[in-house]
């Protein structure tokens, strides 16, 4: 169990990175740490391994030896003089398993993410995703039973990331702890239990995933494909059905992080071309599809439950405003 | 004050990780075949055929005289020594900071790696090159004509390694002490030729000027030559002792300081 208790921080320069953060995690789950960049999820990973020392309060991290602990730092944590092997051989080698051992863990650790066939190679030969994963590797090899992982998805391709996810599961169902931030969510919401979110320092949620989901995202994502175009005046004849939606995408492919801001509801004097991505308040799908089937030929229509990433940006906005956008 | 109550989490036992940590600082620093080649031989040979050996030359007045050369040559084998052991100051900078920089240290730290166990890993490769360029260069000299008795090899070995890491654990405080590269980069130039030239490295003491010798007071380097050279000359005597002890504090000393203050960085742009 890791239990966090009043854990503060403030860096020298004055500026404070925790204010007051406490929580408990129990034995077998895997934790999303939240929040925007700044928000002080470095610092308390950086505490929580006792890289750098807190203001105030405490970290028990319900274990005493430091082979049970894997870190993974989202900066580059490598020895330039080695190669890929003997850099993830640091992990199972640090915890004790002899140097036969270390080498048999490291390579299936390296065959997890994807690396087998450079393990042979030089570190400074490889790119910065291909670093990423030789740092994941070095954790996952170590087997340890608490593990912070700092953007462990961050130059994954999908299928790595899949594998890299299900063992963490399998991990954390045989007991271990893992706490992982990642601005990724669509890629690690599938198998995380709980959300801590902070925000400027502070804890402001912590809660299971589908309890942060409900609570910060009222909201059904409904995917819209019709044929042609909407033109303004629709919107503006549904504008009070549409009151509280945020669109999401529209009319080209939805980047990930990129919020269009607002048309449906602002009084957008431009037509809206398919398809349509927009979270609208719970229970105004059907109503909206009736509007929509009056006026277009709507090919596609879905309706999904919001994701993390629906409701972390919901909260954002709540909370923040407009400066979260673009 | 105690700098590590950060760290209260137990490693794996210290005999264990320090082996592995010395079989991976073997490798890092032998990555590069050509580059231990320059080091243990080219860099010993180079200050004994190029510098040593032209220098006991022109002492012996450049009569040609073998006698005149080797008398030189005597003094100049302990001299070439201590600087291969000043050397070790920028290997562990270089190590160190690399480590540390990196994220590396904070990562064996967290581990449970203990700061002396973790100071040996880095210091013992540096320390076993040094101790290579020792024999490369007694072995060179014994070509020459040096003959040195065993119990003499034995004390200029023996005060060699208290004067490298001494300068090992310099580097290092220099790497904790002086957090900007930059700096750090400054105050080695400032220091270095000082150091080096200050002490009576390729000429008798006695020939100094004033200054020099008040300067060469307050080097170490003086004291490891000087101890070398008595080694030489009067042997294995009793009176050498105090002055070992001495240099033998010194070193603990400042090995004691640097794992007091090592303290990890998280790799460096998440500060």
């Amino acid at each position: 169990m890791v239990v966090v208790r009043n854990l503060s921080k403030r860096y020298a320069n004055g500026k404070s990175a925790l204010e007051d953060v406490s929580f408990t995690i129990g034995d077998g789950r895997v934790v999303l740490l939240l929040g925007r960049n700044g928000a002080g999820k470095t610092s308390l990973i950086h505490i929580a391994c006792q890289v750098i020392r807190a203001t105030s309060g405490s970290v028990d991290l319900g274990i005493t030896h430091g082979r049970e602990l894997g870190w993974c730092s989202q900066s580059q944590m490598i020895d330039w003089w080695l190669s890929v092997l003997d850099n993830v051989c640091y992990g199972p080698g640090m915890a004790g398993f002899s140097v036969g051992e270390a080498r048999r863990r490291a390579s299936e650790a390296l065959e997890l993410v994807g690396l087998q066939g450079e393990a042979a190679r030089n570190c400074s030969e490889l790119s910065g995703g291909q670093l990423q994963r030789v740092q994941v590797a070095r954790v996952i090899a170590a087997r340890p039973s608490v593990m912070f992982l700092d953007e462990p998805t961050v130059g994954l391709d999908a299928w790595t990331t899949l594998s890299l996810m299900e063992d963490i599961r399998r991990r954390a169902d045989d007991g271990a702890i893992v706490i992982v931030s990642s601005h990724e969510l669509d890629s690690v919401e599938e198998y995380c239990d709980e959300v801590l979110l902070l925000d400027k320092g502070r804890l402001v949620s912590h809660a299971s995933a589908d309890e942060f989901t409900r609570t910060w995202s009222d909201k059904e994502r409904v995917f819209i494909e019709f044929e042609g175009r909407l033109p303004a005046s629709f919107l503006h004849r549904v504008q009070g059905l549409l009151s509280g939606a945020e669109l999401v995408g529209s009319g080209k492919p939805t980047s990930r992080s990129g919020v269009v801001q607002g048309q449906v509801h602002d009084g957008s004097e431009s037509d809206v071309s398919s398809p349509i991505d927009v979270l609208l308040p719970a229970g105004k799908s059907l109503l909206l599809l009736k509007e929509l089937v009056s006026v277009v030929s709507v090919t596609q229509f879905r309706v999904d439950r919001p994701t993390l990433a629906d409701a972390f940006l919901s909260f954002q906005r709540t909370v923040h405003g407009r400066e979260v956008a673009g | 004050m105690n700098r590590h109550p950060i760290r209260t989490l137990t490693g794996i036992p210290s005999t264990r990780s320090l082996w592995f940590l010395l079989r991976q600082e073997t490798k890092a620093l032998t990555a590069v075949p050509g580059e231990v080649v320059v080091e243990v031989f080219l860099s010993p040979l180079g200050y004994l055929f190029l510098l040593g050996a032209g220098i006991s030359g022109m002492l012996a007045g450049g009569s040609g005289s073998n006698e005149a050369f080797l008398a030189n040559l005597w003094f100049m084998v302990p001299g070439i020594v201590a600087i291969q052991a000043f050397f070790a100051i920028s290997a562990s900078m270089y190590r160190l900071q690399a480590d540390r920089q990196s994220g590396m240290m904070a990562m064996k730290l967290v581990q449970g790696v203990r700061p002396v166990v973790y100071t040996v890993s880095i210091f013992a490769i540096p320390l076993v090159r040094f101790l290579a360029q020792v024999i490369v260069l007694l072995t060179a000299a014994w070509v020459l004509g040096i003959r040195m008795t065993a119990s003499e090899v034995g004390l200029v070995v023996m005060v060699g390694v208290i004067a490298a890491v001494t300068w090992l654990a310099v580097g290092g405080l220099l790497v904790f002490l002086v957090r900007k590269q930059t700096n750090r980069a400054v105050v080695m130039r400032v220091l270095s030729l000082p150091l080096m030239f200050s002490a009576p490295t390729f000429y008798p003491l006695e020939s100094m000027p004033a200054y020099l010798r008040t300067l060469a007071f307050f080097n170490p380097l003086t004291y490891h030559l000087e101890l070398m050279r008595g080694s030489v000359q009067i042997g294995p005597s009793w009176l050498l002792w105090p002055v070992v002890l001495a240099l033998l504090i010194v070193s603990t000393v400042t090995l004691t300081v640097l794992v007091s203050i090592a303290q990890p960085l998280p790799a460096q742009d998440n500060v």
